[in-house]
């Protein structure tokens, strides 16, 4: 295996499939794509357009008694975790992927004292002595900006503020050493000040670690702050990816732009009317036929309801990217 | 937290004061003559001036709240009285008795703990798998069973017919197992139901997804994150399990020929003899009390987060 060129993570056409026992939903249909070593890739999507899915089912992430069934492939370090016994993907947990979850809160076992749900994953993934763990979690917790760490590690998590949880929750997801480091929605559940102390705190890790990160978000502060590469999401399939600067600046797809047009600005003169996205994200619970944006989108042709748009080459972009939308693509060309 | 153990504290005597009156109820509620029941079981003749004189000698005349007051006195004395049936100091008598009572309680509690420990616990490894599906007829099997038959299934199976245990009298340790068993196995079963559902609500809560993220099989997260979220649930059915099994010494203690507190009890009632009913009774409701309180506290200590919402 060669980790130099070979991805840390390549999603190739995976589809989710939730069972429930009166309808199937399908959250996740027919994504791909890649993240390559150090670099930070930010899936934004609305609620419920299955980027939290996309994330958490190839780990077996997803909350007790739903039954996700997963086609394709996601392959970490070459390797499908689809295909995985019970125990290899339980090593790759906590070892080459780390997680870190919306609310620290609720992520953390209210009962335990923090130090040790630290020290357990160090013991278990870089195969330390109890001592050792102790030692390394105090330099986590130094690392992620908790002053004392050793007093630190002897509080339970509601002694600590929302921001300070956070980090823990990040010295968690990093404390294995991880390739992959998967965030989803860090900053959601935090105050706007200390949303902006925990991107610097992603960003600091990622360049001194080199890991890869997946954040999960639908804050394009986020995104512009902390990721290389982004990927839109919507009604479960991606409707564009690329390099922040391409996306941010210059949407292609009309669902970007409008979810570009719906964030307020303050720059712009006081009554300039705001703009949001009209209409509503389709129902999953129906097999969608065509783009599943079409009905909101003012550049649809009768054609876009009935052909699912693949992912196409946008032309003239300052590096690769890809959007759903063969209309805007000619219109590139 | 020095005035909630307090608070806590003043509510048990306040509960014990109220279990001490309905105590002592039990002989002004007493159908009949009271008198003229206790001249019979002296035995002799009964005429009118001995009833008379009988109900001078227990104050019977006396207005409630006063004989009332004149018999918590003697009680906090250390004085129950005498028996009718046979003469004895009540206090004495209980004291001799207390050993039996004291073995059948602990070691019922014992099986209680093992067979809910290692049958909830054992379910909640494969939520509805064979043996969960097993343990769980078991459960409500035993549950449904009555005490005293399940104390002769025991005395046939080990004592009749495989001869291993001895079933008669409190004579060692071996002569313990029978009658523990007996006692522990039905709230053991519930214990283990509890424990079993309790789990099962843990392990749904986002802080098991976390620990799963780090890598870790059920077994681990089942024992390290789920386990010290239900301690107080456990501790509280716990408690209540024990006066369940303070309960059971009533039938329990007869059937394997103990004399302990709750054969005395049976005794007493079954000949009428008030003194010593009054008295056990009133025991019995002091030890709940007490039991539910140290356990109270015992939970309060126990669980971090309301250690600290009660500022300790």
């Amino acid at each position: 295996m060669n980790s130099t060129t070979m991805p840390p993570l390549e999603v190739d056409d995976f589809t989710v499939t939730l069972h429930t026992p009166t309808l199937s939903v399908r959250p996740v249909d027919g994504v791909s794509y890649s993240v390559q070593a150090g670099e930070v890739l930010a899936v934004v999507g609305e609620s419920g357009s299955g980027k939290t899915i996309l994330n958490m089912a190839p780990l077996d992430l997803l909350p007790v008694g739903v039954d996700a069934e997963m086609k394709g492939s996601v392959r970490f370090e070459g390797r499908d975790l689809l295909n995985m016994s019970t125990s290899e993907l339980e090593a790759v947990r906590g070892g080459g992927i780390g997680v870190v979850f919306q609310d620290p809160l609720s992520a953390l076992n209210p009962v335990r004292k923090i130090g040790r749900q630290l020290t357990e994953g160090i013991e278990r993934h870089l195969g330390l002595t109890p001592t050792q763990a102790e030692n390394r979690t105090a330099e986590l917790l130094t690392l992620v900006g908790l002053p004392d760490p050793k007093s630190r590690m002897q509080q339970y998590p509601h002694e600590l503020s929302g921001g300070q949880r956070q980090r823990v929750g990040i010295a968690m997801g990093i404390s294995g050493e991880p390739r992959v480091l998967i965030a989803d929605e860090p900053t959601t559940a935090l105050d706007v000040t200390v949303q902006a102390q925990i991107v610097e705190l992603l960003k600091d890790l990622q360049k001194r670690m080199g890991m890869a990160i997946v954040i999960i978000t639908h804050d394009f502060g986020v995104v512009s702050g902390l990721a290389d590469k982004v990927a839109v999401m919507y009604a479960g399939r991606l409707s564009e990816l690329g390099s922040v600067r391409d996306v941010l600046i210059d949407p292609a797809h009309p669902y970007t732009r409008g979810l570009l047009q719906s964030v307020p600005s303050l720059t712009v003169p006081m009554d300039t009317k705001f703009l949001g996205l009209p209409g509503q994200p389709p129902n999953m619970a129906y097999r969608i036929e065509g783009c599943a944006f079409a009905p909101r989108c003012i550049e649809a042709r009768a054609d876009c309801h009935v052909n699912r748009p693949s992912l196409l080459s946008v032309p003239h972009s300052a590096s690769d990217r890809l959007a759903a939308c063969p209309v805007i693509v000619n219109q590139f060309a | 937290m020095f005035r909630i153990v307090l608070n806590r504290a003043i509510s048990a005597a306040i509960l014990i004061v109220i279990a001490s009156v309905f105590s002592f109820m039990i002989i002004a509620a007493f159908p009949g003559n009271v008198a003229g029941l206790i001249a019979e079981m002296r035995g002799g003749f009964v005429s009118q001036e001995v009833v008379d004189a009988v109900a001078e000698e227990f104050r019977l005349n006396d207005p409630l709240a006063l004989r009332y007051l004149h018999w918590l006195g003697d009680v906090l004395q250390g004085n129950l009285g005498v028996s009718l049936r046979t003469g004895e100091n009540v206090s004495t008598a209980m004291a001799q008795r207390l050993e039996p009572t004291i073995v059948l309680v602990l070691g019922g509690s014992v099986v209680t703990l093992l067979m809910g420990v290692m049958m909830g616990f054992a379910g909640a490894m494969r939520p509805n798998g064979s043996i969960d599906q097993l343990i769980r007829v078991i459960a409500v099997f035993n549950v449904s069973l009555p005490k005293f038959f399940l104390a002769a299934m025991l005395i046939y199976i080990f004592g009749v017919q495989l001869q291993i245990l001895p079933t008669f009298g409190f004579r060692g340790p071996l002569s313990w197992i029978l009658p523990c068993i007996a006692v522990g196995a039905v709230p053991g079963a519930l214990l283990s139901r509890l424990i079993r559902v309790a789990l099962e609500e843990a392990m749904s809560r986002p802080y098991v997804i976390t620990a799963k993220s780090k890598g870790f099989g059920r077994r681990h997260i089942l024992f390290q994150d789920a386990l010290p979220n239900i301690v107080p649930v456990f501790l509280t059915t716990f408690g209540m399990n024990i006066a369940f099994v303070t309960q059971s010494s009533l039938i329990i203690e007869p059937i394997f020929s103990w004399n302990g507190i709750g054969a005395y009890f049976v005794e007493a009632a079954r000949f009428r003899d008030l003194p010593v009913l009054q008295s056990c009774l009133l025991m019995f409701s002091i030890l709940f009390i007490l039991v539910n309180l140290a356990v109270d506290l015992i939970v309060m200590l126990a669980d971090p987060l309301q250690r600290r919402a009660r500022g300790a």
